[in-house]
């Protein structure tokens, strides 16, 4: 398992506990992007910024 | 055949490394320490493709500089090839982090003599590490060490892009500033700003004429408390009687003076240059008549800025008073030109314009001012020029707003009043030297020349009139400030009580209502103002939005470090992928633009944070209970749920059952076992005697049910698990027939154990010669590798 995949199931992790804890505040503008998303993102692209957030899902 | 391995190395700077493992299966390999027998099984490591030192990047770096030219060979191998060679070409490797991933850039490899990419051993060899004082809880804060490389590695990643994630920090502001939601809320804004103002200015309407009422009332009552009103233009009159005739004896002074310099204009030279001093000091006197008559008439304006009306010359203070007054007025007077010419002007005109104005505002902000932008008619036009001259029209005269009108007729008075005083000290400094001059020509025009004398007691007639012709007028003016316009006493008082009645104030507050309501205009005045600066501000941002679309657009077709905004543009709006690329984008465009560059900018700082923090914690086994200590356990209890579930594990330590649970807080195992019972254990109870050599049993089982066709397992550090009484339970372990396929190789790398050499004499037999052939060997290289038999 890579390091990013390790990070990955990290920040899911933290996701989830976030979840639970009921503090996952959805944006006021309806666009969300979580940071293991974004990682993912990153990790796919390479750690291209820009060529990640064009790939990132988001959750609108 | 077991697989053997040789070494050859010129390793400087005290990096050793032993160079030959012998083709004994088990191997045991025994030697001083610091004689190279971890940095075999490092390089070892490396040659098969895992990187020895993940997330370590100052051993990784050392390793690279002192490795040198370091050849490994490998016999023995059961595959299509039996023998490789590495030379390592330790310049070409990495030099900051070290690699995840070992490239060909390792070193050249040779496959039975035959040269082959580096990466061919990786599929050819499989080197494995264990480390003898692993136990279970050993395991569990490795793992957790193993995060913190992790993590550590993808800060690494992250802090490389701390420029670019300013970048977007910029990016998502300007979005945030140009997307329509933004701009609705300006709107409102605007709106509110507009009706708080139109009730501003509604209000300042209703105020000024009561404070003007009341000022007017306050005026007459401090007259008519001071003095009767038919007695004040008595004196007005007997004043204007008494100017009158000093202006009759100044007008003969005039001519006497005149007739009296013709008359010298006709004599001697020396007569002439005197009566050409005295025909100047006339027109002196003259035109400082008039500029005086002129001050008098501007004395409103002096008294306005605290300059008295009869003064002579302005002091620094009455200077600095006078200049001052010009900057809030030609402020003042710009906007009111700007507006004026805005209103003249149709909307498409405005538009146009406010863009340029934007532009060049921004250009002036960013240093951009002395920038030429054109040159017309061989004249260059800068940034500054054009911005200054911005907005004007020529067509809107100063007195099509009543306003404009005023405030330019304050400057014009403003402007004439510093003319008339630089004026004047220039007569005055004139006058004073023409005076000299004509005490230094009185020798020669002699003390007997009647003519002369003449001239000058004209001259002195002259300027009596002249300054009593003034004093008339000083009163006059003051007079006239104050006075009643011919309406008696009677009159003024009944005018007094209309104006208190009119706004339903008593006399005797009227101090106070008088204070309050300048008051009051004061501060409707200050807040138009402000609102007005509001406004404008407001109608700058609403320009400022639709030049930085259009720009960040254009931008985003044609700069290389932007496009990936267009890209965005078309995934989050596929509409516009199929429109014409020069079209400009929908609201709704730049509103998902704002939001998914914000999102992605949020999401970023939080990774950061998050990863940042993680990696903090990762190093110990974190027991707090905070969301990242919580996080990390999670995924280690996790790892260690699926490790131990293992079918060598599960048999060797839980009952052949099923693992259920790890708890890092409570640092135990829970398991049912095959008859369904449950049973927890803490984890310590793993640490010791058989269940230390069950674990070890287990994890060589797990080796083995990874097939592998040339294998290398060292057995490192076992220290006190390799104990002389344990030592032949490993090795019938290690030669046991569930371990047949272990590995091609097996070398347990223990510390020297005994001083060989000193312990010969103690020995006899067989025992001897196994110790005269390790002291031997200890001598010559620092350590010996034969058999293990336990």
């Amino acid at each position: 398992m890579s390091n990013a995949e390790q990070t990955l199931r990290l920040l899911r992790e933290l996701e989830r506990l976030d979840h639970e804890a009921g503090s996952d505040e959805a944006s006021s503008s309806g666009a969300q992007v979580t940071a293991a998303a974004l990682l993912e993102a990153l990790v796919e692209s390479d750690f291209n910024l820009t060529a990640a957030i064009v790939g990132v899902r988001n959750g609108d | 055949m077991a697989i053997e391995v040789h070494v050859v190395s010129k390793a400087s700077g005290g990096l050793k490394i032993i160079n030959h493992i012998p083709p004994e299966r088990p191997c045991r390999l025994e030697g001083r320490n610091g004689i190279g027998k971890s940095a075999l099984v490092r390089l070892l490591l490396l040659i098969s493709g895992v990187q020895p030192y993940p997330g370590e990047p100052a051993l990784w770096q050392s390793l690279r500089k002192l490795v040198g030219e370091t050849e490994i060979t490998i016999t023995g191998l059961s595959s299509k090839h039996s023998s490789a060679t590495v030379r390592l070409t330790p310049d070409a490797w990495p030099d900051e982090r070290p690699p995840e991933s070992i490239g060909n850039w390792l070193g050249v490899l040779t496959l039975d003599g035959q040269e082959m990419p580096a990466q061919r051993l990786f599929e050819l060899l499989d080197v494995v590490h264990l480390t003898g004082t692993e136990r279970l809880i050993d395991t569990l804060k490795q793992q957790s060490g193993r995060l913190a490389v992790d993590l550590s590695d993808v800060a690494d990643r992250l802090n490389a892009l701390e420029a670019q994630r300013a970048e977007l920090g910029e990016l998502a502001d300007q979005l945030h500033l140009i997307s329509p939601r933004e701009a609705d809320s300006e709107r409102q804004r605007s709106e509110q700003v507009a009706a708080e103002r139109r009730q501003v200015e509604a209000d300042l309407h209703a105020a000024q004429p009561v404070a003007e009422d009341l000022s007017r009332a306050a005026a007459l009552t401090a007259l008519v408390e001071t003095g009767d009103a038919a007695e004040h233009q008595r004196r007005l009159q007997k004043l204007r009687e008494a100017l009158q005739v000093a202006r009759q004896r100044l007008e003969t002074a005039e001519a006497n003076h005149d007739d009296a310099i013709a008359a010298l204009g006709k004599g001697t030279a020396a007569q002439r240059e005197v009566a050409k001093r005295e025909r100047r000091l006339g027109a002196i006197g003259k035109a400082m008549e008039r500029l005086l008559a002129r001050q008098e008439q501007l004395g409103a304006r002096l008294e306005s800025l605290q300059i008295p009306i009869d003064v002579d010359v302005l002091n620094a203070v009455q200077q600095a008073a006078l200049d001052n007054a010009f900057g809030p007025a030609l402020e003042r007077q710009r906007r009111l030109q700007v507006q004026a010419a805005r209103n003249y002007r149709t909307q498409a005109e405005n538009r146009l314009l406010d863009d340029v104005r934007v532009v060049l505002d921004d250009a002036v902000e960013a240093g951009l001012g002395s920038t030429i932008l054109a040159q017309v008619n061989s004249q260059e036009i800068t940034v500054t020029d054009l911005r200054g001259g911005l907005g004007f029209l020529a067509e809107v005269g100063d007195h099509e707003v009543e306003e404009l009108a005023t405030v330019t007729r304050d400057l014009a008075e403003l402007t004439e009043l510093r003319e008339l005083f630089a004026q004047r000290a220039a007569l005055q400094e004139e006058d004073a030297q023409l005076r000299l001059d004509l005490q230094r020509l009185e020798p020669e025009a002699a003390m007997h020349d009647e003519l002369r004398r003449k001239a000058a007691e004209a001259r002195s007639a002259q300027d009596a009139a002249n300054a009593e012709v003034r004093s008339y007028l000083l009163q006059i003016g003051a007079m006239s400030r104050s006075a009643l316009g011919g309406d008696d006493i009677i009159d003024v008082e009944a005018h007094i009580r209309e104006l208190l009645a009119k706004h339903d104030v008593d006399a005797a507050t009227l101090p106070t209502a008088l204070f309050d309501a300048q008051a009051k205009v004061r501060d409707l005045q200050k807040r138009d103002e402000d609102l007005e600066v509001a406004a404008e501000r407001l109608s700058a941002s609403a320009v400022r939005r639709r030049v930085q679309r259009e720009t960040l657009r254009r931008r985003s077709e044609s700069d290389e470090s932007l496009k990936w905004l267009s890209q965005l543009a078309a995934v989050l709006t596929p509409v516009i992928g199929k429109a014409a690329a020069s079209i400009e984008w929908p609201d709704e465009t730049w509103q998902r633009l704002a939001d998914h560059v914000a999102a992605s900018r949020s999401a970023l700082l939080d990774l950061v944070r998050d990863v940042s923090g993680l990696k903090t914690l990762a190093p110990q086994l974190p027991s707090g209970t905070g969301r990242l200590a919580s996080a990390i356990k999670s995924v280690i209890e996790a790892d260690a749920l699926a490790e131990l579930s293992a079918e060598p594990i599960a048999k060797a330590l839980f009952d052949e059952g099923n693992v259920r649970r790890v708890d890092l807080d409570e640092q135990s195992i829970t398991w049912t076992t095959p008859a369904g019972e449950t049973r927890t254990r803490p984890l310590a109870a793993f640490s010791s005697g058989d269940q230390a050599l069950g674990f070890i049993r287990a994890r060589l089982q797990q080796i083995v049910d990874r097939p592998s066709a040339n294998r290398l397992v060292f057995l490192d550090e076992f220290g006190a698990f390799i104990s002389a009484d344990r030592r032949r339970p490993l090795a019938d372990l290690l030669t046991s027939e569930e371990l047949r396929t272990l590995a091609e190789q097996v070398v347990v790398v223990l510390p020297l154990q005994s001083d060989y050499a000193s312990e010969l004499g103690q020995t006899t037999g067989a025992l001897h010669e196994v110790y005269e052939r390790r002291a031997r060997a200890v001598e010559d290289h620092g350590y010996f590798a034969e058999v293990f038999i336990g």
